[in-house]
Formats: C-alpha cells, structure tokens, sequence
C-alpha cells in the first residue's frame, strides 16, 4: 500500500504533465489544420509601375508564391467598348498586377504588416488586401494556444517540482541502502538502481495511461465535442512524431530530476 | 599493504581524534586494535575504507593514497576490502542470499560463479537453510555471520572489522573469530579488527595496537 501511494505520487503527476502536453500539441495541430484549410482565403494584390520579375525583389517580407494576373484579361474585358487607340493607350498605362501568397496564414496585424511593407517600396502603387473571417476565427485559435502553451508550461515547472520531491522522498527511504551499497564499492548510480527501477516504472505506466488517453480522445472527438471539429481534427497517424516528442519527455523529465538529485546527493556525501 | 606517515584524522575543525600517528600494517597480518572508548579507533578504520577524509599527512591503502582521495579511487579500493560493522549493515530488504550476493554482483562477477560462491559462503558460516530469510528474522550472532560472508565474497586482501563482536554473546562472537582466523590463515586475507575486547583464546598470531589520546601505538 506504501509503495503504491508513492508510485502514484510520481505517477499522477507525470500523467499530468504529458497529458498538458498532449493538449498542447493537440491544439497546436489544430490550428496547423485550420490554416492549412483556409490558407488561401486571403488576397493580397499588388500593383506596380514595372513588372516585378522575381518574389526577390520583395525582401522585406516572407512570400511563398506569386502569380502575375494576365493584363491581357483586363483589357479583354473592356476591348469591346473601347477604341483601337484607346486600347493602346490603356495597355501603355495599365500597370502590373500580382496575388501574392505568404508562408503562412497571417493574422490581421500580419496582414496590415505586409500591406505597410509592400506601400515602402518605390515601385508599388498600391497594395489590396481581402480579408475573410476566416481571420477572426483563426486568432482565437492562436490565443487558445497561446493560453494552452502558457499552462502546459505551468503544469511542467510543477509537475517537475512534484517529480523532484518525490525522487527526493526515494532517496531518503532507500538512504540505507545506498549508504551500505557505496561501502561495497558501488557507484552511487548502482546503489539507487532501486530508485531507477521504480522511476522507469511510472514513466511507462504514464505513458501507457496519456496514449490511452489520446486514443480515446481522437477517435470520439464526435462524443466529446462538435462534429464539425472532424475536419480539422488530427487523427492517429498525424500524431506519430508527437506520440514520440511525448514519451521523450516522459523520459527526459524525470531524468533531469533524478540527474539533479544524484549531483547533490554525491556533493553532500562525498562517499 | 597499509602504511600511516603523520596521519590526522578529525570530525571537527579544532578537534583531532587521531594526531601524528605511524603505522604500517603487512599482507597477510592479523592486527587488533583496541582502545577506550571514542578513543578513535572507529574512526581509524573509516579512514582506511575512504569514509573519512585524512586532514592531514599520509595514508596508503592497498597502494592506494587515500589522504588524496577521489570518488572513483575510492570505490574502486572497497571492491578489495571486505568490512564488518558492529551493527552488520545488512540490507534489510535483501534476503540473507541477495546481501552475501551484493558485493558480488557490484563486481559484475557472472551469475553462475556468484551462485556457487553465495553457496560455498553459506555452507561457511552455517547458514545455508538461512539463505530464503530476511535479516530481521536472524539473530545478531546469525547476521554478524552474514556479513562475514559479504564480506569474504569477493576475495578481498583485506578485512576492516569494526567492533564485529560488540552486540554478540560468547557463543556468537567464538564463531565470529573463528571465521576472522581463518579467513587470515586459510585464504591469507589481511585482517584488522577493531575490538574493545581481545579475546584470550584467539588462536592465530596478531599484532595489537592500542589507541591512547589520540596516538595510535604497538602494544607488546
């Protein structure tokens, strides 16, 4: 019974901890779809004196594409009501159109960043951005990661301080044993072998329970919250590479406070 | 095997136990070292084991400089010394086979030869139908004949017994002398045991320091 409530003393906070961190990476990939579905629900036209041959000759900003809009169709629209003249005066003074794409799905202030940039350059006449509401949606999502990346944050600093205690807790329990190992020659990594074993214990109970978790929660998301979160919903194989950044941190964690602790221990008891 | 030059060993910065004291200790010697008590002889011995700093002067150990002790030096010099406490030191959560098999498996010795040796050892000090119980079900002669046999496990050169028969009764401490004297006569195993009470009949020839005010002398 002694040795279960402690196992669960570092358990409980380890499944809190890679739980938050789920959460975290969860949304993060959620926001990730979201952009990805709506990346090209925004325009951004530039018109330039000259023809801009290259994405190169605007630095100032991170674009990934950019498409020539053909003058040929603006003119085509209006050929029919205008003079041969007249046609050719328009295509000497018409200037140069682009869409451009950006990187990512950019926030309002990004938008109004970019149109502010493009205005600096000397060749841009004029800059348009269409904004959808796409954007309004997309910026409570970053303030909901924001929110979810500041108490995974929280909850890591306390589970790490839990997991310290309670490593610390061990090594007062097992303090005899370490003692009387180190008077046989052990190494003090070898006397707290028993410690270790328990750690790596919980590390796997903890990962077994928050996979569990995650199984749960991706494969019922119907259940558990609106159906039209499906379409951006990340399912099982989206979340491989996350499911190995989880149990690294499992290991890394309670590693670095048993790492710490093994330092002091050797400072203060100098064999 | 152990050689002292000025040896000063203290606890406390204006306090020596041991000062100034000379020694040098052969292979395969049988040494008492007796003394009043908090004379220093405890404390004597836990600076040959490397549990106690040397403040100041020189101490070898097995050729080892343990007045410039390091870590690892340290914990490499006790895989070749066997030690017996006065209050036996046995993990209590060991049963009686597993602690005889500690120093052993701390040397990486294969599985096989530890479980011939922990039988051998067993069969030794009498215990063989003991080796399933925990040491709270032994007595105190029973686990002081345990930690003999942890501490003749491995071979070591030399035995560092302090005080090995201060909790027992006569019948107990006989056989605990008994296993000393012939781990120093029949494996020639250097033996230093550190006893307030020399027994009369020890049938093995020894060298007796004592401890007086913090100087350790050659008793005639």
């Amino acid at each position: 019974m002694k040795h279960l409530r402690s196992l669960l003393a570092f358990v409980f906070p380890l499944i809190m901890m890679l739980s938050s961190f789920s959460v975290y990476l969860l949304v993060n990939k959620l926001v990730d779809n979201y952009k990805d579905g709506v990346a090209s629900d925004y325009s951004i036209i530039v018109v330039a004196n000259k023809p801009i041959k290259s994405v190169h000759e605007i630095d100032s900003i991170k674009i990934q594409n950019m498409e020539t809009i053909d003058r040929e169709n603006i003119i085509g629209d209006v050929k029919d009501s205008l003079s041969e003249s007249s046609i050719d005066s328009l295509t000497e003074k018409l200037p140069y159109f682009y869409k451009i794409f950006l990187d990512e799905f950019p926030t309002t202030d990004e938008l109004k960043y970019v149109q502010e940039e493009l205005n600096k350059l000397s060749f841009i006449k004029n800059v348009e951005i269409f904004e959808s509401e796409h954007t309004k949606v997309y910026s409570l999502l970053i303030l909901t990661k924001d929110i979810v990346t500041v108490l995974f944050i929280i909850v890591l600093v306390s589970a790490f301080l839990m997991l310290l205690q309670q490593i610390r807790i061990w090594f007062f329990e097992y303090s005899e044993r370490i003692n009387i190992l180190q008077l046989l020659g052990a190494s003090l990594l070898y006397s707290t072998k028993s410690i270790l074993n328990i750690i790596f214990t919980s590390i796997l109970i903890s990962i077994v329970v928050v996979f569990g978790l995650m199984f749960f929660i991706i494969t019922n998301v119907s259940l558990i919250s609106q159906p039209e979160i499906l379409s951006i919903m990340p399912t099982i194989q989206h979340m491989t590479l996350d499911s190995v950044k989880i149990i690294a941190l499992a290991i890394v964690i309670p590693t670095i406070a048993f790492t710490a602790l093994i330092i002091k221990h050797r400072m203060n008891n100098d064999v | 095997m152990i050689i002292a030059k000025d040896l000063t060993l203290s606890y406390e910065k204006n306090k020596n136990i041991i000062e100034n004291t000379n020694f040098h200790i052969k292979d395969k010697e049988f040494i008492l070292i007796s003394g009043s008590s908090g004379s220093g002889k405890s404390t004597l011995l836990k600076s040959v084991y490397g549990n106690l700093a040397v403040k100041s002067g020189d101490l070898t150990v097995n050729s080892v400089d343990i007045s410039k002790k390091k870590y690892q030096k340290t914990l490499d010099l006790r895989k070749n010394i066997g030690i017996i406490f006065q209050d036996y030191k046995l993990i209590k959560d060991y049963t009686i086979e597993e602690n005889i098999k500690a120093p052993l498996r701390i040397l990486d010795y294969d599985e096989d030869i530890i479980n011939k040796q922990v039988e051998n050892l067993l069969k030794h000090v009498r215990l063989s139908h003991k080796k399933g119980s925990y040491p709270e079900q032994l007595s105190g002669g029973e686990q002081q004949r345990v930690a003999v046999a942890r501490a003749l496990g491995h071979n070591p050169n030399l035995i560092l017994a302090d005080e090995p028969t201060g909790n027992l009764d006569d019948y107990s401490a006989n056989i605990v002398w008994k296993l000393l004297q012939n781990a120093n006569e029949q494996l020639g195993i250097t033996v230093i045991v550190v006893t307030h009470k020399i027994p009369t009949n020890l049938g093995v020839d020894f060298r007796r320091f004592n401890i007086d005010e913090g100087v350790m002398y050659e008793a005639s």
